[in-house]
């Protein structure tokens, strides 16, 4: 039930971050950015997994698998949308690799929680 | 623990914050002095033009009498390479180079094209949109402005001559290089005494992209898949981009202006941008700016208005082909939207805007300038 709720949580971001891409493409004078577009994804593939967890798996992400995907989640969406905001003003800036770098950072990090805690859960079973 | 979310929250906010105000607000200069047009680089130009004038006219001296009547006829003074109208370094055909030479083969189409003009200005629906004329007129410098009007738009459009392309020049806002250092363009127009002013790439608006202004390299990377706008001393243009050829490479070639905005609307006299962009970008009307290429030393400065129910502005092909239809063999996309801007004498000649509700000048990075 955990799971779903998470589920439900991001498929509200992005569903949000979806109607935020829409509202300012339609401002942007016929400019658009595929980063503004498509940032609404990040959340709802995070979604997914999410409902897949809480329907078809044993087990159940931990809080800390939960934190590290979340801030995963956050980086790489937020740096979706502002790289879409700088790409519509027609410009650029580097800083803006360090949000998929740390995107992917903890991404790997809640990948890597999440079969420790797997692994750990089976050597419990299999203990009891 | 219990903290980390409002910790990660705020400092995601805080970096986002910076990341904003880096890209649109926090000046930053990168510490290349920007010094006065080096015009050094004419001055072997303008010598052999004195040089050519001085033979012309022992010419005409050691003539008999009854001759001297054909030199006047336009056609034998240009032969000649002495010029009523403008002295031209680039009739200097021996010193011409191959982008030259190849700039030359269309000159000789651009009376076909003059008549065929007259068509693609009806297919177009281009219309003289006031009878008023701008104009000035010296020694150097011929520059006339005239209104169009062109898909429920006015397109205004300066048609430059000059004597030497050292009056084409450049200038930075504030007089400074780099980022997020602006200043609109009537100011630096009246700064730098210009006749005729447009405003430029936006060059602060990157980080990448070569940079040359008047003579200077100020940014050597290149952007790729970015059309880049050479102007060389002796006039011509030429686009290339950023694989071609280095910086350092283009300076020595002879490049005194380089652009990367693109792009490139008009090249050998065709339309190239609808073949080559995303039709999204190319189809979306906005105020515009473009500067052309006629002939030697016979420009176009063209900047639309848009946004407005007066005005609608401009496709990047309809850009392209109303630069084609005033002749222009080569043609260049710069900086449009809210930067769309045009001073002569002084005067705001486009109705600048960035949302269409509020005309209003934007602070821009650097200008393109006859004076």
């Amino acid at each position: 039930m955990d799971s779903i709720r998470t589920a439900s949580v991001y498929t509200g971001i992005s569903l949000f971050t979806a109607l935020f891409g829409a509202i300012y493409e339609h401002f942007s004078f016929g400019v658009y950015s595929y980063f503004m577009i498509y940032a609404f994804e990040v959340p709802l593939i995070t979604a997914l997994l999410y409902l897949q967890c809480g329907m078809f798996s044993k087990h159940q992400p931990t809080a800390l698998t939960n934190r590290y995907a979340a801030s995963a989640v956050a980086a790489i969406t937020t740096g979706m949308v502002a790289t879409g905001v700088v790409q519509l003003y027609g410009t650029e800036n580097r800083l803006l690799f360090i949000y998929y770098i740390a995107g992917a950072m903890f991404l790997i990090l809640s990948v890597l929680s999440h079969i420790k805690s797997t692994r750990d859960n089976t050597v419990t079973s299999s203990v009891e | 623990m219990k903290k980390y979310p409002l910790i990660y929250g705020l400092a995601l906010t805080a970096f986002t914050a910076y990341v904003m105000l880096d890209t649109f607000v926090l000046p930053s200069t990168y510490g290349i002095s920007v010094s006065e047009p080096d015009l050094s680089v004419f001055e072997e130009q303008d010598t052999q033009v004195t040089e050519a004038v001085t033979e012309a006219e022992q010419e005409t001296d050691h003539q008999p009498p009854s001759q001297s009547g054909t030199d006047t006829d336009s056609s034998s003074s240009s032969e000649s390479g002495q010029s009523t109208r403008r002295h031209s370094p680039a009739d200097h055909s021996s010193n011409s180079r191959p982008g030259e030479r190849k700039h030359r083969e269309n000159e000789s189409s651009s009376d076909s094209q003059t008549d065929t003009q007259t068509d693609e200005n009806a297919a177009m629906d281009i219309q003289a949109a006031s009878a008023d004329e701008k104009t000035y007129s010296d020694e150097n410098i011929t520059i006339s402005l005239k209104e169009y009007r062109v898909n429920d738009t006015t397109v205004y459009a300066a048609d430059v001559s000059l004597s030497s392309a050292k009056y084409l020049k450049t200038a930075l806002a504030k007089n400074t290089y780099g980022k997020n250092v602006t200043e609109k363009v009537s100011v630096m127009a009246e700064e730098n005494d210009a006749l005729l002013a447009i405003n430029g790439d936006y060059y602060g608006a990157k980080e990448s992209g070569y940079v040359i202004r008047n003579g200077v390299i100020y940014r050597e990377n290149g952007s790729k898949d970015t059309d880049v706008l050479c102007i060389y001393t002796d006039g011509h243009f030429e686009i290339t981009d950023s694989s071609e050829k280095t910086a350092q490479q283009l300076l020595d070639e002879g490049v005194w202006q380089a652009f990367s905005f693109g792009p490139a609307l008009v090249e050998d006299g065709e339309v190239t941008v609808a073949a080559r962009e995303e039709v999204g970008k190319a189809m979306a009307s906005n105020p515009r700016t473009a500067i052309g290429i006629i002939d030697d030393l016979h420009y176009v400065f063209a900047v639309s208005d848009g946004r407005t129910s007066e005005s609608e502005g401009l496709s990047l092909t309809q850009l392209a082909q109303f630069m084609q239809s005033l002749g222009c063999t080569t043609a260049y996309n710069l900086d449009g939207g809210g930067s769309s801007e045009m001073v002569f004498r002084g005067e705001i000649i486009n109705n600048p805007t960035t949302s269409g509700r509020t005309i209003s000048e934007r602070s821009v990075s650097d200008i393109v300038y006859i004076g």
